[in-house]
């Protein structure tokens, strides 16, 4: 087990370092410099500029630098908000983020797997057809048209939330559920699914040819082997949420980190894209890798391909 | 009999793995150095428990398999050093029929693309003959041809078997491997399929190679046949000869297994139970690789793999007792 | 005499509800099993050999109904069981097994969790140590080496063979009075085969329980069974001792399927007789005798009356209108064919 563990935790080490040296070539070879503005800049200025941020150095020298200051977790200064460094910006944008992404996953936990069980253990009768009717709809909406009508009946209409910003706890609601609706329905139709598939699962049946009680069946032979496949899904959506996203962000004004990320894209602000890109792959190779150890306590069977 | 051997198979060796990023992986010894003969227009049978290797070594025999070493002359020719341009004139004179009817049939596609895709991938018949080919392969294997527009899931295990056996049919093989064919058909419908494959084989002259855990059924169809226990041949011999005196102690527990229809049989017969699993093919015994479960195991039988020899007039063994 | 019956089913019916239609999987079945029995039942797929048989716990899928007849286990209906009864009865009283044992054991638990789960279920009162003394015993029983190491084994760690003695293990731990077998050895080899049809055997010595052999191979029937159910198309075709169906066979459908398999004994050059033709629908049955359609001698009263059983000795019992006394021999000959 721990041989599994520490062979998966390599494996994000390396990971991680492809990602950074990919990151970094792939920002240089784009054609045109944070400094190339619309109007050259005399060449003494460029170069001072150049030479300040250590972009005067040789590009092998420059990746070495680079990979030593984000082991000490210094991900540079920007190079477009003069005299702020990335780390700053992560800090600023990043705790808003993260509390939206906890909440609305907090949310996904609560609704998604239950009501997908719910569902399967109806299967076509009135719950089942009414957590699927509502859950399509949930998927297929845009979160963005979500946001302008819960915006609307809200805090236009009812007058008790505001419209933007997170100044007090009220300000978290409407961003939470908008983006908690989506991967909700998501993980809802999946859970569905995957527990249909083990309900009809032989095992199920000598489950119950021993005179188990229902809830017996369902909680200890039922629910875990349907997880299984519930868990990537819910890790992955989780990653994803953590570290912010535009859309939703931008509609309610909460400053977080994805305002951010595409601001410094579009600002060819090297520094700032890459830690962001770092960043939020981080997280997802650490949500993978809990994943992994996760999968490794449901189905026993994992620890197999490590032979 | 004087008959030029059809298929001759030497040391034939597959094994599986190795290899691996860092550290060798282990080999599965899928088989392990068997050899035998196949006459034309002769049916030789391959028996074996799981995991014996059967499938394995009728796939690497046709080249579904790249051979570990060895060498298996198709007519002449070793068709195991052929690169994949020289072997397809082979693909079209060699075909499968595989055991699940229900799985190796595409579901979308109708009976007819199903039977014509040989066809395609062969290139050398003209597309306008394709359907006049289809109806008659599915003739041969007593279905309407009217049934060339339907889906496989119209159709029953038994005639999807049958629609299995048209496919193989159609490039006009000499050769068919039959690979568990009829495994998962009801007994009712294994005859009818036996019975099919026989009439064909007498109208187009075609060579089996028949493999199934069904030793009955094999010993039925087959003229001679084969014993394979975890990668190797223990036991080769005609099928009348091997069933009346088998001599390897494998053969013969296996042949004491297969349950009897008959009352009083059964209770008049001997019991012989293997006990004990089937080794592992990752890690086989030492030596004879049924000396964990054979009640006449001797010491050299853990040192020294027997070959297989001719024990009889055409009846080979590879046990230390002969 | 209706004491020693451990189980009587009386005119049961079976259906499916599928969207193709009502799929009649058992019409009229009826028999009775003894106490320390052992039976084989034999068909082939669609028979409703096994759709009878989860009849009888009440383990149909969502889509089945048992819609007529009643099932008596030393008595009592188990059609008309309420919900915990039923389950007391599924977990000590009757015992099955599976044809898969790939897929009948669940592949995320521990092999003595899933055997010590049916003990406990009903018996709060033992602990936790004697359960899984219990269980490694039930082990040694099924004849698994190092039981007591393989309470901690996860089913994938074994063999086909030891998760099917696994399952038998499982399915005696509480000393059922029935053990149901579905296909046991079906998807095992035929060495392994072996070692499970003796084991059946010593079961029935060692806790006295009635068995119920389920398959389609009529050689583990006569090397298992005393007494013999053949099925077809939903219904019992015939019905008698071992030796009865063996030698004095009465239905046309057990001729036939005794003629397909292969003598293993006769050397070879003859072709296997085969029985022409597949099973009928079961969403629009044959009015008449279900094997109509497949018969050699089928004559133009099968078509639209299902014979009645005839019985030929106090145990054996067919239906099929050959075997009607009064039936004019002239008439036997003609065919409708």
């Amino acid at each position: 087990m721990l041989k599994y563990i520490s062979k998966r935790f390599a494996m994000m080490v390396i990971t991680m370092f492809i990602i950074i040296t990919a990151t970094f070539f792939l920002m240089r070879a784009i054609p045109g410099g944070p400094f190339s503005f619309d109007r050259a800049l005399p060449p003494s200025v460029e170069e001072a500029l150049n030479a300040k941020y250590n972009l005067d150095k040789p590009l092998i020298e420059q990746y070495f630098d680079y990979l030593l200051s984000i082991l000490r977790f210094d991900f540079g200064p920007s190079y477009v908000y003069f005299g702020r460094t990335v780390n700053e910006m992560i800090a600023d944008g990043w705790p808003d983020s993260a509390k939206l992404g906890i909440a609305s996953s907090i949310l996904i936990l609560i609704f998604g797997v239950p009501l997908g069980i719910v569902a399967a253990l109806n299967q076509n009768k009135r719950p089942d057809r009414a957590i699927m009717v509502i859950s399509t709809i949930g998927v297929v909406i845009p979160s963005f048209v979500l946001a302008t009508f819960l915006l609307y009946f809200f805090s236009v209409k009812l007058e008790i939330l505001p419209t933007f910003g997170v100044d007090s706890w009220k300000g978290y609601i409407l961003p939470t559920i908008c983006l908690a609706v989506g991967p909700i329905c998501g993980i809802t139709r999946l859970s569905r699914s995957s527990m249909l598939d083990t309900l009809s699962q032989d095992y199920m049946r000598t489950a119950e040819s021993k005179g188990l009680s229902r809830s017996r069946i369902i909680v200890v032979h039922g629910l875990r082997n349907s997880l299984i496949p519930v868990v990537t899904s819910l890790g992955m959506t989780f990653a994803a949420l953590l570290t912010g996203t535009f859309v939703i962000e931008k509609i309610f004004a909460v400053p977080g980190l994805g305002r951010y990320f595409v601001s410094s894209i579009t600002n060819r602000d090297y520094t700032a894209v890459m830690a962001l890109t770092i960043l939020s792959s981080a997280i997802m190779v650490v949500a993978v890798f809990i994943i992994d150890i996760i999968y490794m306590l449901l189905d026993p069977r994992i620890k197999l391909y490590d032979k | 009999m004087s008959e030029q051997a059809f298929i001759e198979v030497k040391n034939l060796k597959k094994y599986f793995g190795g290899g691996g990023m860092f550290k060798k992986k282990p080999y599965v010894k899928a088989v392990d150095d068997i050899s035998f003969t196949i006459n034309k227009g002769e049916t030789f049978g391959l028996v074996g428990e799981s995991g014996c290797g059967k499938s394995t070594a009728a796939r690497t025999l046709i080249r579904l398999y790249k051979p570990t070493s060895g060498s298996v002359c198709f007519d002449g020719v070793d068709i195991a050093k052929l690169d994949e341009k020289e072997l397809q004139p082979y693909r079209c004179r060699i075909q499968m029929i595989f055991q699940d009817p229900y799985a190796s049939l595409d579901p979308r596609m109708t009976v007819k693309s199903i039977i014509a895709e040989p066809l395609t991938i062969h290139r050398d018949f003209p597309a306008s003959e394709h359907e006049d080919r289809v109806a008659q392969s599915l003739r041969m294997v007593g279905l309407d041809p009217s049934h060339m527009a339907k889906y496989p899931h119209e159709f029953s295990g038994g005639q999807r078997q049958r629609i299995g056996i048209a496919r193989a049919l159609i490039t006009q093989p000499d050769f068919i491997i039959c690979d568990e064919p009829i495994s998962a058909l009801d007994v009712s419908i294994q005859a009818q399929v036996v019975n099919m494959l026989q009439s064909l084989q007498e109208q187009l002259g075609l060579t089996y190679c028949f493999i199934a855990h069904d030793l009955a059924m094999v010993k039925y169809i087959s003229k001679r046949m084969g014993v394979m226990y975890v990668g190797q041949l223990v036991e080769v011999s005609p099928s009348d000869e091997l069933y009346r005196e088998p001599l390897h102690p494998y053969t013969i527990g296996l042949m004491k297994a297969i349950p009897v229809a008959d009352p009083k049989l059964a209770r008049a017969k001997q019991e012989v139970i293997i006990e004990g699993e089937i080794p592992s093919p990752f890690d086989p015994p030492s030596g004879c690789r049924f000396r964990t479960r054979c009640k006449q195991c001797m010491d050299i039988c853990k040192e020294v793999s027997p070959q297989l020899k001719e024990v009889k007039p055409n009846h080979f063994v590879a046990c230390h007792l002969f | 005499m209706t004491v020693d019956k451990l189980l009587e089913v009386n005119n049961l019916r079976t259906s499916f509800f599928t969207f193709s239609g009502e799929v009649q999987a058992v019409r009229d079945v009826s028999f009775s099993l003894n106490r320390g029995e052992i039976i084989g039942v034999v068909g082939e797929s669609g028979s409703g050999k096994s759709v009878t048989f989860l009849s009888v716990t009440r383990l149909l899928s969502e889509s089945g109904k048992i819609v007529g007849g009643n099932i008596l286990f030393e008595g009592e209906d188990v059609t008309q069981m309420p919900t915990l009864k039923l389950r007391k009865l599924r977990n000590n009283q009757i015992g099955m097994v599976f044809q898969e044992p790939m897929t009948s054991l669940n592949p995320t638990l521990r092999v003595g969790t899933q055997i010590i789960e049916r003990i406990k279920a009903f018996n709060k009162r033992i602990s936790n140590r004697e359960a899984s003394k219990r269980a490694e015993q039930l082990l040694e029983m099924v004849r698994i080496p190092e039981a007591r190491k393989h309470l901690n084994s996860y089913p994938y760690e074994m063999s086909g063979g030891m998760r099917q003695r696994v399952m038998f293990a499982m399915a005696i731990a509480c000393n059922p009075k029935l053990l149901i077998a579905d296909e046991p050895t079906t998807a095992l080899d035929v060495t392994i085969q072996k070692q499970i049809l003796k084991l059946i055997g010593s079961l029935r010595d060692e806790i006295n329980t009635s068995i119920i052999l389920i398959t389609h191979d009529l050689g583990v029937v006569a090397e298992t069974c005393e007494r013999v159910v053949v099925m077809y198309g939903g219904m019992i075709m015939e019905e008698g001792l071992v030796d009865e169906i063996f030698y004095e066979t009465a239905h046309q459908y057990t001729v036939g399927l005794k003629k397909s398999i292969p003598d293993v004994n006769k050397v070879g050059g003859t072709r296997l007789f085969s029985i022409s033709g597949s099973p009928p629908s079961l969403i629009d049955p044959p009015k008449g005798c279900p094997f109509t359609a497949r018969c050699d001698k089928a004559m133009r009263v099968c078509v639209n009356h299902c014979p009645p059983y005839f019985q030929l000795s106090p145990t054996h019992r067919s239906m099929c209108w050959l075997l009607d006394p009064e039936m004019p021999s002239n008439l036997a000959v003609e065919s409708v064919q």
